[in-house]
């Protein structure tokens, strides 16, 4: 059963990020359904938000996996439940 | 690489124009390309492997300056540089360097370096690039490397300013060495080679945001794991090659010993103890021993140590050590529970908890237990390996030769094994002692990485003999870089073993695919006189008597050897794990 996760990474502001982000997404058969990118204010970091669908495990793996590259900072995700939750807890 | 026409020096020229005038300039005004090669030097690399082309020009004219200090090896296809970099890289720990244009040069290291993640090898790949200005028109060899590396290597990085040139190349090799090694790609354009900058080699420590490549170890967590250990009555060690990485042999030895621990070996962490060590228990693995494959099942503690659970080592994992607790311990947080939950994870450098863990651990006998994989090895001993080192038949068997090897090398020789069937022969019969090795690609299983590979290893290690071990088919792929190996008078000794197949397609297509030979029998040259055109010794072997005799000679041969041995044609590599069986369900025959 696929679900619908929000993905955030922080990554080192190099082209490279992009291609290694969604190539992982791609080899872990994570259905990508939203992808946004943004700089941080002190121009050194990309926050990319993706809203993808994918199986648990392969979610868990690829989030791993990412985590681990070199230039990526930090990596989180959230079903779309907890991202429910969330809003009604304010 | 054909030649880019701008960048062909004009009639009696020997520089290109932009060098000459690097000359003229303040001494610590240089080239980019100047500084690629005094970046490498002072990042203590001796050793390069490449090929020229159009876009890396200047970067080989400055190293035309530099033969005093970095030695150029130049192979005969790009591929071939990368195996060779892998080899010299896992046979000396230090970091291999391959150089190759843009375009097909850059291209052609691909399968290289996707083999060079798998496996953990330090790996830097330096490629030209076409001119800043002309990335994205589609220009003559231009290929966007980055795009096509990104998901193969553990960093890549563009250089289109020279200022950033000495930098991004210590990074690179620091990246490749760090924590899990791996391969990194730094592609320059030609206008950074071109270009000029203050040289000031890079010094400060690499400080990279995110990238923790020796963790902390947790003494919790090794706390954790010894009481695991002392509580086990059927534990057993998995050892990879994580072991060897981190220069962890005495360690290991050490905290197996005190707790006696029964270890087998996974492909790539053969060698990091003497295969006769009396609690080593054999190899690991779809053609590895019957013991530690059965018992697997039985223990109550796998004990995984710098290894990543591959699927040749675990099978099924729905029906892989269901019963055992695991503990997990690694350099990279992404291999740990990634294939195989663990109890315990310890994320660490292997030598360091090894020593940990040896001074918590209490000191144990094991008997019954380690009775118990003698018991499985008679089993195997009778079913398998006896006809395998004693055939009834008269032609000679991959298994004998190994076996043979190992009796004339006392184990010692740095074999450098292909892809195969003969790999796994290889892997099950040329038992490693002191200070041999055994090197392969596991990972990607890369035909054709032998016989480069051995190229670097013998660069790396003139104290040992170095034989490549290669079938019929996977010496095809390479063969080319004999030439390399004779022109570099590396003494390399090439063993093919020859059963006119590929092998271990053909023995999948007998016992899976109904005999339906389809596409893997082979029209083969004559080897020998192969080697012989390229100035190499050689020599055919078919007849057992003869055997010991010929590799005796190759061995004592002090210059390139190619042996071919004709070895039978339908020979089949038991025991075995059926694809998508569990690891117990292993068959004798």
């Amino acid at each position: 059963m696929h679900a619908q996760y929000t993905v955030t990474a922080l990554t080192e502001k190099e082209n490279s990020s992009f291609l290694r982000l969604i190539a992982a997404m791609g080899r872990h058969r994570i259905e990508i359904e939203s992808y946004a990118c943004s700089t941080s204010p002190s121009g050194a970091t990309y926050k990319h938000v993706l809203t993808v669908r994918a199986r648990p495990e392969g979610m868990r793996r690829a989030v791993k996996q990412i985590g681990g590259y070199v230039g990526v900072l930090g990596i989180c995700y959230r079903s779309l439940e907890e991202n429910v939750n969330s809003e009604k807890a304010g | 690489m054909e030649l880019e026409r701008a960048a062909v020096p004009a009639a009696g020229q020997t520089r290109l124009p932009g060098l000459e005038r690097d000359l003229a300039r303040p001494s610590n005004t240089i080239s980019g390309a100047e500084a690629v090669v005094r970046s490498l030097a002072e990042g203590g690399v001796r050793t390069v492997f490449g090929y020229p082309g159009g876009a890396i020009m200047p970067v080989y004219d400055a190293l035309f300056d530099h033969g005093h200090e970095i030695r150029h090896v130049l192979v005969r296809h790009e591929q071939g540089s990368i195996h060779a970099a892998e080899g010299y890289a896992r046979a000396c720990g230090r970091t291999g360097v391959c150089i190759a244009t843009s375009g097909p040069g850059a291209t052609n290291l691909i399968t290289g370096i996707a083999d060079a993640k798998m496996d953990s090898t330090p790996v830097v790949c330096i490629t030209g690039q076409v001119p800043s200005s002309a990335l994205g028109s589609d220009a003559f060899q231009e290929t966007d490397v980055i795009s096509v590396s990104a998901p193969l290597t553990k960093w890549n990085h563009q250089i289109t300013d020279p200022a950033e040139i000495p930098a991004m190349i210590s990074k690179a090799l620091y990246l490749a060495r760090s924590g899990r090694p791996g391969p990194v790609l730094v592609d320059i354009t030609k206008d950074a080679q071109i270009g000029t900058l203050a040289y000031r080699p890079h010094e400060e420590e690499h400080e990279i945001r995110g990238y923790e490549p020796f963790p902390t170890l947790d003494e919790e967590r090794v706390e954790a794991a010894c009481r695991l250990i002392d509580r086990a009555k059927r534990p057993l060690v998995l050892v990879g090659q994580g072991v060897l990485l981190s220069g962890a042999q005495k360690e290991l030895g050490e905290f197996v010993e005190k707790a006696g621990l029964p270890f087998a070996c996974t492909l790539l962490g053969l060698g990091a103890i003497t295969s006769e060590h009396p609690l080593y228990v054999g190899l690991l693995g779809m053609h590895g021993n019957y013991g530690p494959n059965i018992k697997t099942n039985e223990c109550d503690l796998l004990v995984a140590v710098g290894m990543r659970f591959d699927d040749r080592v675990t099978g099924d994992l729905a029906k892989y050590a269901r019963q055992a607790k695991v503990v997990h311990l690694d350099i990279d947080a992404s291999e740990i529970g990634k294939n195989v939950p663990a109890e315990v994870e310890i994320l660490a450098d292997a030598r360091e908890a090894l020593g940990a863990m040896t001074t918590r651990v209490r000191s144990r006998v094991r008997t019954a237990w380690l009775a118990e994989f003698a018991a499985c090895d008679a089993v195997e001993r009778a079913r398998v390996i006896e006809n395998d080192l004693n055939p009834a038949s008269p032609e000679l068997r991959m298994s004998e030769v190994m076996d043979r090897l190992a009796a004339r090398t006392g184990g010692r020789a740095l074999v450098i094994a292909d892809v195969g069937q003969h790999q796994m022969a290889a892997a099950r019969y040329y038992g490693c002692r002191e200070g041999g090795a055994f090197i392969t690609s596991g990972g990607l299983g890369t035909m054709g990485f032998a016989l480069p590979a051995a190229m670097g290893v013998g660069l790396a290690r003139r104290d040992r003999p170095v034989v490549a071990v290669i079938g019929d088919g996977g010496f095809q792929m390479t063969s080319q870089e004999l030439a390399t190996i004779v022109e570099e008078r590396i003494p390399v000794k090439v063993m093919i073993l020859n059963n006119g197949y590929l092998g271990m397609v053909r023995q999948w297509q007998e016992l899976f695919f109904r005999r339906r030979y389809s596409q893997t029998e082979l029209t083969n040259p004559d080897f020998v006189a192969i080697a012989e055109a390229y100035g190499m010794e050689g020599r055919r072997v078919s007849e057992r008597t003869e055997l010991d005799a010929s590799i005796d000679e190759m061995l004592s041969s002090e210059a390139p050897y190619l042996l071919e041995v004709v070895v039978e044609r339908e020979e089949n590599v038991f025991p075995m794990v059926p694809a998508g069986a569990g690891c117990a369900e292993i068959r004798l025959e």
